[in-house]
């Protein structure tokens, strides 16, 4: 019984090609509202970054160095992390995995079961800010108070460290009132993700028909 | 398409025209001159516009969306609406909407952009926890129930059954001072903008901020009644129910918020002037 709960919870599935993401977990197979993911690490060990993420010196300003703590009492997660909150909260109904990039980022491709809620959206500038605050499980208690206690788990998560945009996300959704913890910060960001080879999504619609995994030459 | 829809919008706010009398000119799109009503009480003038297509169909008729709903179901309104936070006006929701049924062309890029982005954030949320979908915003769900053909009764009862359940946001403007959501001033600034939108395409473009009044020195006074929503009075006294703020500002010392309206207040209602 153990072993098979165990199983259905940590599934080690031998891939072909022998990558894993840690020594006891092989991948990540997982269904969200009928949505089935997978997350992976490449199987192709000459894998290297291109394009966007190859870059090394974006200038600063905008892309500053982001901090390890970006507010106090949000937690910072690596991918393990990450993964634990995908298999935990999220699965669960009780958390959400936020892309705080803008559309055209996000529809470039993302983490698995991600959520694109754009940086801007979460400004109080934004007319729709109150309804997606009640979106992440925020209960209005009309004009414009809320109450946050089931509200929903966040991971937040952009570009990486060179990006500011989850850090504003984060400022805008405290300004907001959310609790700080029920906050978490996911620091590396894309650039992080793919640097370890990990799988990204793209919305089935703008996936081009070849594969987008390994390298292209 | 659009062409179609404004030709329905010209022929019934014709028809409003004759209603009201006076008259004044302005060509409709295939170029004939349409006598349409005086400006002089736009109140009058837009409830007409409205009230007069509700027979046939109400605001939907009015703006050229096919009509073909059964009646409106009363529904019970809940607490108080949930608001949109400050600043944020009424007449972005309008645009959204006429933008939505493709009655207006070009919006503010930055205001479309943000519906676009939150409508998609809401909707992927929602999906996490596997609701179904549907319109998500204000604008969305009046532009879909305008769609569908359905009545004013309906698209009020639609409105402020979603608003007091807190599942969409409402400009506070449009908030009455019996906390219900105005939408009949809703309703008649729709039909109004959709008109300013058919003049607009017909005429070289003015520029609003050029030509936007501001309060001047002189002033009246306004005693809140029961309904009444501060963009209800700015419809009543300026024609405008965006100029809103402008009483909201002239009133600060009594008025903390748009939705903050008392009955039996008075307001000072600033005559307007061209800066």
């Amino acid at each position: 019984m153990v072993g098979i709960v165990v199983l259905t919870l940590v599934p080690i599935s031998v891939l072909a090609e022998g990558n894993r993401l840690t020594e006891l977990l092989g991948d990540l197979q997982f269904t969200l509202n009928g949505q089935a993911f997978t997350i992976a690490r490449s199987p192709d060990p000459e894998a290297r970054l291109s394009d966007d993420f190859a870059k090394t010196s974006r200038i600063c300003p905008p892309f500053c160095l982001q901090p390890m703590q970006a507010l106090p009492g949000v937690t910072t997660l690596g991918e393990m992390e990450v993964i634990d909150f995908i298999r935990g909260p999220l699965s669960e109904g009780r958390g959400a995995l936020i892309d705080a990039r803008l559309p055209e980022w996000f529809e470039k491709g993302s983490i698995p079961s991600a959520v694109n809620v754009p940086f801007t959206t979460l400004a109080p500038e934004n007319p729709f800010r109150n309804d997606i605050l009640v979106a992440l499980g925020a209960r209005p208690l009309g004009g414009g108070a809320f109450d946050f206690s089931n509200a929903l788990d966040l991971v937040i998560f952009c570009n990486g460290a060179w990006s500011d945009q989850s850090v504003r996300a984060l400022r805008a959704l405290q300004a907001a009132g959310y609790p700080l913890d029920r906050l978490h910060y996911y620091r590396g960001g894309m650039q992080d993700w793919l640097m370890l080879g990990l799988t990204s999504s793209r919305p089935a619609s703008s996936r081009p028909a070849a594969a987008t995994q390994g390298s292209d030459g | 398409m659009i062409r179609l829809a404004l030709l329905y919008l010209v022929v019934v706010v014709g028809i409003a025209a004759v209603i009201t009398g006076v008259p004044w000119v302005f060509r409709g799109p295939e170029g004939e001159p349409v006598q349409l009503s005086d400006a002089a009480d736009p109140m009058a003038r837009l409830r007409a516009a409205s009230d007069g297509a509700a027979a046939r169909g109400g605001t939907a008729n009015a703006l050229g969306m096919v009509a073909n709903a059964g009646e409106s179901k009363p529904v019970g309104v809940g607490a108080i609406p949930l608001l949109r936070p400050d600043a944020t006006g009424v007449e972005q929701t309008t645009a959204a909407i006429l933008q939505d049924l493709a009655l207006l062309r070009d919006g503010d890029p930055e205001q479309v952009a943000l519906q676009r982005m939150s409508s998609g954030a809401i909707a992927a949320l929602n999906g996490l926890r596997g609701q179904t979908a549907r319109p998500v915003t204000l604008e969305g769900l009046v532009a879909q129930a305008l769609r569908e053909g359905q009545t004013d009764a309906y698209i009020d009862a639609l409105v402020n059954e979603a608003a007091g359940r807190g599942e969409v946001s409402v400009p506070a403007g449009l908030v009455t001072a019996s906390g219900k959501v105005d939408t009949a001033v809703l309703l008649a600034g729709l039909v109004s903008a959709a008109q300013a939108a058919a003049r607009a395409d017909l005429q070289p473009a003015r520029h609003p901020a050029l030509t936007a009044p501001v309060a001047g020195t002189e002033s009246r006074i306004h005693l809140v009644q029961e309904g009444d929503s501060l963009g209800a009075i700015a419809l009543k006294f300026y024609g405008n129910m965006a100029l809103y703020p402008i009483i909201l500002e002239a009133n600060r010392a009594t008025l903390s918020g748009p939705d903050r309206l008392r009955r039996g207040q008075e307001l000072r209602i600033p005559v307007l002037k061209q800066p």
